[in-house]
């Protein structure tokens, strides 16, 4: 897996600039919202338009896979000081969604799809100074469940904002951010995947197109099973601040008993909530996710070695892990074996053994990684991944069950 | 946003940057608190305006009677409720029929005097009287002044009597008093008229005791007539 760096115009996407000597530390995307990160840019070797490629809020750089856009991000910050080399902050384009307010515009009946197309349509992809040219895919058949939304400029609401609200509610829309090379001219601009759920599906007795093993490609691997405040909950209601002299709120949605005390949360998906049934569904989503507690599983592996990004998994995708259990263990240990009596009676009288033999210490193998006795393995949902682009270069898929 | 509770992002293991993210969290949920949370108290600002409107209103009024009471007031205290002026009673001249004497018509006209009781019962007594003195107070009769029933509106009036007119709830202001009475007296053809008083006072007003306003005025009678 061959990684460049190219920087594009923000407005248009069309490359500005190789940037080959670009060093990063790593990267980091995930399902439904931006990642930030850092990059630093030696100057002796930066491009003459170094200035324009790595202009804030005027510039993307994209990480790119043997030539495939994999990663992209719009410079936020560049703190120039007397050193050769430039700092760069970093955010991922979903990050420009925070920067953009919702109008005024009422949906009733709409496919959730739908009213992301069409705020992407008025207040993303437009604007006074233009916007940022995504394009729209449903990566689901259809426009999805239809709900009931009412936005206003008023409100102060980003459409980052209006996102994550929407994608919170039961059966939301789950939406990511990928980029696509154009050509004539020459340019990436991003696409918008949106729909009941990003990624691919594993088909059912199949095993899905990626997994991680260990021992295998995975050098490093963190479970992590929470129950801490916010990760879980038995018991949620949903409130908003919205009308007035009322704050409405749903019925407590309560998880069937699993030994565990109550957990109660109360959660505020949105400031602009007045519909009960709305609040409802965010309850009971909320619920589906946090009853059982979070977990995430993040392996790290050695790109050469690891089921290539891009390629064999996306974000999004229903990945295979496969961690510990039984591996034959080669240590071995002398046992006294029964030959025959003569041997016996020789053995003894004379200290000569002749009855004895090297046999497996653990004939059933042993576990291969101790901390999961038995092995773990199956399939969840890659919900983010942090490529280390640098030196060795380490991918780590970060996967979780998700309840909803 | 770090994730809202059970949300996919919620899922993501916090990174390096969770605290960033959190308070930019902080942020964003701020600035669209202060819209959501402004029409919870439209009502109240609402009501406020609308309570200050009357307040000021009021304001205004009070304002107003204070600068009226402070008036009314200094008037008060200039007039220590007690007629201010006197006035000359204006007696029509009466006529008569033949050998009659007296008074024969009345009407006395006091007005544009001051009245001041505010808030207050007082009573405003007017009396007529008509004295006639016969023989000009020769033996027969002596000098004692005879009473003659006077003729009144509404029934008659003895010598001496008087009627008194009630008046309640009285504002600082003028008042017209007009009265009329008539009376005929038959009297012998020596006889000689001496005394007609028609008086008109106001009643005191605790803590004062004192009449107030008293004016007597002589009635001249005239003989119209033996």
């Amino acid at each position: 897996m061959t990684l460049a760096w190219v920087a594009t115009d923000a407005r248009t996407g069309v490359i500005l600039a190789d940037l080959p000597h670009l060093e990063c530390q790593s990267v980091k995307r995930s399902i439904g919202r931006y990642e930030s990160a850092s990059a630093s840019l030696p100057l002796p070797n930066a491009p003459e338009n170094w200035q324009l490629a790595t202009r804030p809020g005027g510039a993307n750089l994209h990480l790119l896979s043997d030539g495939v856009p994999i990663w992209g991000a719009m410079v936020t910050q560049r703190p120039r000081d007397l050193t050769d080399n430039l700092p760069l902050a970093l955010a991922t384009i979903e990050s420009y969604l925070d920067r953009r307010i919702t109008g005024d515009i009422t949906y009733t009946s709409v496919g959730q799809n739908d009213i992301v197309a069409d705020l992407f349509a008025r207040f993303v992809v437009t604007g006074p100074r233009g916007g940022i040219p995504f394009r729209i895919q449903y990566s689901t058949p259809g426009v999805g469940a239809l709900r009931d939304r009412a936005y206003l400029r008023s409100d102060r609401k980003t459409v980052y904002s209006a996102l994550t609200e929407l994608s919170a509610v039961l059966g939301g829309p789950e939406w990511t951010v990928e980029w696509e090379w154009q050509h004539s001219p020459e340019r990436i601009t991003p696409v918008l995947y949106v729909g009941d759920r990003v990624g691919r599906t594993v088909t059912p007795g199949l095993a899905p197109t990626a997994t991680f093993q260990a021992p295998g490609c995975i050098i490093a691997a963190v479970m992590t099973e929470d129950y801490s405040s916010g990760k879980g909950a038995n018991s949620v209601i949903a409130y908003s601040s919205a009308a007035a002299g009322d704050v409405p709120t749903s019925l407590a949605q309560v998880a069937p008993d699993d030994g565990r005390p109550t957990f109660e949360v109360d959660i505020q998906p949105s400031t602009s909530i007045t519909d009960i049934a709305t609040l409802t569904a965010h309850a009971q989503s909320a619920l589906a996710s946090l009853a059982p507690g979070g977990s995430a599983l993040a392996m790290s592996a050695a790109v050469e070695s690891a089921p290539p990004l891009g390629v064999d998994w996306v974000l999004g995708d229903d990945v295979g892990y496969n961690i510990g259990g039984l591996e034959v263990d080669p240590r071995r240990t002398t046992v006294d074996v029964y030959a025959d009596t003569w041997s016996d009676i020789w053995s003894d009288v004379w200290g000569v053994y002749t009855g004895r033999e090297r046999v497996p210490v653990n004939p059933n193998g042993r576990q291969s990684i101790p901390a999961f006795p038995g092995g773990i393995s199956g399939v969840l949902r890659c919900v983010g991944w942090e490529l280390v682009p640098d030196g060795v270069q380490v991918v780590t898929p970060i996967l979780a069950s998700i309840g909803a | 946003m770090a994730g809202l509770p059970g949300s996919i992002q919620s899922l993501i293991p916090a990174g390096p940057d969770e605290l960033v993210r959190r308070m930019r969290d902080l942020e964003r949920r701020m600035d669209e608190m202060g819209p959501s949370v402004a029409p919870s108290f439209s009502p109240v600002i609402a009501d406020l305006v609308a309570k200050q409107i009357t307040l000021d209103a009021q304001g205004v009024t009070l304002a107003a009677t204070v600068a009226d009471l402070a008036a009314q007031v200094a008037f008060l205290g200039g007039q220590s409720f007690a007629y201010t002026s006197a006035k000359t009673w204006y007696l029509g001249t009466g006529t008569s029929g033949t050998g009659a004497w007296g008074i024969q018509a009345y009407d006395p006209t006091y007005d544009d005097e001051y009245v001041f009781q505010a808030s207050s019962t007082g009573v405003l007594e007017i009396t007529i009287s008509a004295g006639v003195m016969l023989n000009n107070g020769s033996p027969a009769q002596g000098s004692t002044a005879r009473g003659y029933t006077l003729s009144w509106s509404g029934g008659s009036l003895a010598w001496g009597a008087y009627r008194s007119a009630f008046v309640s709830g009285l504002a600082c202001g003028f008042m017209q008093i007009s009265t009329s009475a008539s009376a005929i007296v038959t009297v012998p053809s020596n006889a000689t008229v001496t005394l007609q008083t028609c008086r008109v006072r106001q009643s005191p007003v605790a803590p004062n005791t004192t009449w107030h306003g008293t004016q007597d005025t002589t009635v001249v009678v005239t003989r119209i007539g033996i």
